[in-house]
């Protein structure tokens, strides 16, 4: 997933960037909420990630003006404000999820991969094709129950198509989505990964996977036991 | 001792001794005039005696036959010579006999009568009158020889009615004694129920809800001020603890920062623990530690009573010299954004050390904190006051006023400057405890804060 994280402490921030990159998303953070407005208005992000202490302009602020041009990104609040109106403040202003500072690391994983699924459609986190797996939440892909070794940058592409699964995507929403903004992308480095992917899946015994759309990009066919 | 029996032993006490000393009083002035009564009967009845003697061919005569029934009483009359001229019934002095009293006056003797009765003798001297033939042939005169008739009469009736009446009014002091007790206690009782209500209203005050009903309907106006005071030291005392709980919440809120990062720091590493994560994760943790350590620090200090500074107080030195050291010490600091801090010094004054230092490096960082990169700082020690101003700032004067607050910022981000909002509530809290206080003003964007002993700012 394409995540902006909005927080000024910049250990936490360093932290939840390391974190999440780890864990296969792409992440690109900013310190304010004005930062925040114009980067969530330049990109297409799936999640960002907000606190609500903000020098400049306010976290609560940021995402009313965020909502009100249109936005429609993910949003989960991360906040050390643990009273009940103040969540529901955070909740009415457009956040979809609220997490207490401080918050266990897994959890917010969790809630991530949620918030993922749900702006896709997707109500479980293993989502079933012909002849592999997908497990959002474990991140990896799996071929007769045996796990496909994926690169993170490997499984984020599986996971991209995975979400929109039926559905094509073309190489530079899928650059968008699996690099940040510091990341250089090389002009095959798709086709690569997906080359990639395809012969470890196939090494696995799954040898239909990513399908290439002529013209338009990679899609994987839909899935057969989400609930989507 | 309780209320209720002080009270009730105070009024028993009060109400017996006023029977006791008033029944006393009655009871003798009562005998007194039994008394009184008994002999003024007994001296008639002598004087009637006496008009019945007369004096008959110059023998001296009762006109009334003795034994005659006639006379209740026993009586002896007596000429000059103390020979016996009649006589009836049989008494003895009690003592010696008294000394006759002079014709027309009576005297007064308790005697001993038959059958150990006691009774009560008069004596009266008077002169006796010619037999009425005698009279006819010269006009009636008193004989000039004087006679003494004693009348004795028996004392038991009086005696007993004497003891009758001071039986009866010791019964009746009795009866109103215990009628007083029963009264007076289910006054006291009913005196001091609205004090039993009071009490039990403070004894159903929760902790959690300090407030006293109101005074219930019929509530003596002396309790009314009881409820007013007890209510004005509940809302004080509410007041306290609403305080202590912002502290507290707002100390918890912010100590959550640094725990939520060095939380996300050691989970990422823990997650992935590879070598130069884990290295970065517990440089990064041993900065947050530090940072935690300095916040704990500064609120264990706020938290201390600001009494406890009085210990410093004896240890005085020049202002001047504390703000030209804490100028050295914070001038590299300032350096690194082009901050200039110009001090000047016309007349110097002194305070406590410690206070001073904590009071001087906190308004010293505050503002080189909030002093715009390039910016100037103007100290000015003179007078009794100490003037730090810098600015430009972004402040209005609803902030001004809320400077001194804990854990208040102008600006809610916590930023990376480090700041709590607590250096300012540091210098109140020293100030207060060194007798000296500390106000913020704006000239213009310019924020003033002005540190100067308590008794001059007053004055």
């Amino acid at each position: 997933m394409r995540i902006l994280v909005v927080e000024d402490s910049e250990v936490l921030r360093e932290s939840l960037v390391d974190g999440l990159t780890q864990d296969g998303h792409v992440v690109d953070a900013v310190t304010d909420g004005r930062q925040a407005v114009i980067h969530a208005r330049t990109t297409d992000y799936d999640l960002i990630v907000l606190d609500l202490m903000l020098p400049v302009l306010d976290g609560l602020s940021a995402l009313r003006e965020l909502r009100s041009k249109g936005g429609n990104a993910h949003v989960l609040i991360l906040s050390a404000k643990d009273r009940v109106e103040q969540r529901v403040e955070g909740l009415q202003a457009g956040a979809d999820d609220y997490l207490v500072k401080p918050f266990a690391f897994d959890e917010l994983l969790a809630r991530v991969e949620a918030l993922g699924r749900r702006g896709h459609g997707h109500k479980v986190s293993i989502l079933r094709f012909t002849g592999f797996d997908v497990d959002l939440s474990q991140r990896r892909a799996v071929v007769d129950g045996v796990t496909v070794e994926l690169t993170a940058k490997e499984f984020s592409l599986v996971e991209c198509l995975a979400l929109d699964a039926g559905r094509p995507v073309s190489r530079a929403q899928i650059e968008e989505r699996i690099y940040d903004e510091q990341s250089p992308v090389w002009s095959n480095a798709i086709d690569s990964l997906v080359s990639s992917i395809r012969r470890k899946m196939s090494d696995a015994g799954c040898t239909e996977s990513i399908l290439t759309r002529r013209g338009v990009g990679y899609e994987l066919p839909p899935a057969r036991g989400s609930d989507r | 001792m309780s209320l209720r029996a002080r009270l009730l032993i105070s009024l028993l006490i009060g109400v017996t001794l006023t029977l006791v000393a008033g029944g006393t009083a009655l009871y003798f002035l009562t005998a007194d005039r039994m008394s009184t009564e008994f002999r003024a009967a007994l001296a008639t009845q002598a004087r009637a005696l006496a008009a019945l003697v007369v004096v008959d061919h110059g023998q001296i005569e009762l006109e009334v036959p003795a034994k005659s029934g006639a006379l209740r009483f026993d009586y002896r009359i007596v000429d000059a010579d103390g020979a016996v001229v009649a006589e009836d019934g049989s008494f003895q002095w009690d003592g010696a006999q008294p000394p006759l009293p002079p014709p027309g006056d009576f005297a007064w003797a308790h005697v001993e009568l038959p059958e150990d009765r006691d009774g009560l003798a008069v004596i009266h001297g008077f002169r006796p009158h010619l037999e009425d033939a005698e009279a006819a042939e010269s006009p009636p005169t008193p004989t000039t020889a004087p006679v003494w008739i004693t009348l004795v009469q028996s004392t038991e009736t009086l005696d007993r009615n004497i003891a009758t009446v001071g039986s009866a009014m010791a019964g009746l002091g009795l009866y109103v004694l215990v009628t007083t007790m029963v009264i007076v206690w289910l006054v006291v009782r009913a005196s001091l129920r609205p004090l039993d209500r009071y009490i039990a209203a403070i004894e159903d005050l929760e902790p959690d809800a300090l407030e006293l009903a109101p005074p219930p309907t019929g509530t003596p106006s002396e309790l009314r001020p009881a409820y007013d005071a007890l209510g004005s030291a509940l809302d004080r005392v509410r007041n306290t603890i609403e305080r202590e709980r912002r502290f507290t919440d707002a100390a918890a809120h912010e100590l959550r920062t640094p725990i939520a990062e060095l939380r996300t720091t050691l989970d990422v590493a823990k997650r992935w623990p590879e070598g130069e994560r884990i290295d970065r994760s517990l440089a990064r943790a041993d900065e947050v530690l530090v940072r935690m350590t300095d916040l704990i620090e500064t609120l264990l200090q706020l938290s201390r009573p600001s009494s406890d500074l009085a210990a410093h107080n004896a240890d005085l030195d020049s202002v001047a010299k504390i703000v030209q050291e804490e100028c050295d010490r914070a001038s590299a600091r300032a350096a690194t954004t082009g901050i200039m801090i110009a001090v000047s010094m016309t007349n110097d004054w002194r305070c406590s050390r410690y206070g001073g230092q904590i009071i001087i490096r906190n308004l010293l960082e505050n503002a080189i904190d909030y002093t715009p990169k390039g910016g100037r700082i103007d100290i000015q020690v003179h007078g009794n006051s100490l003037r730090i101003a810098n600015g430009p700032v972004e402040l209005d004067q609803e902030s001004i006023s809320r400077l001194f607050e804990p854990f208040w910022r102008a600006d809610a981000a916590r930023s990376e400057r480090n700041h709590h909002g607590l250096g300012l509530a540091i210098v109140r809290h020293t100030a207060a405890g060194c007798g000296l206080t500390c106000r913020a003003d704006l000239d213009g964007d310019t924020l003033v804060l002005t540190l100067s002993p308590a008794d001059v700012s007053q004055g």
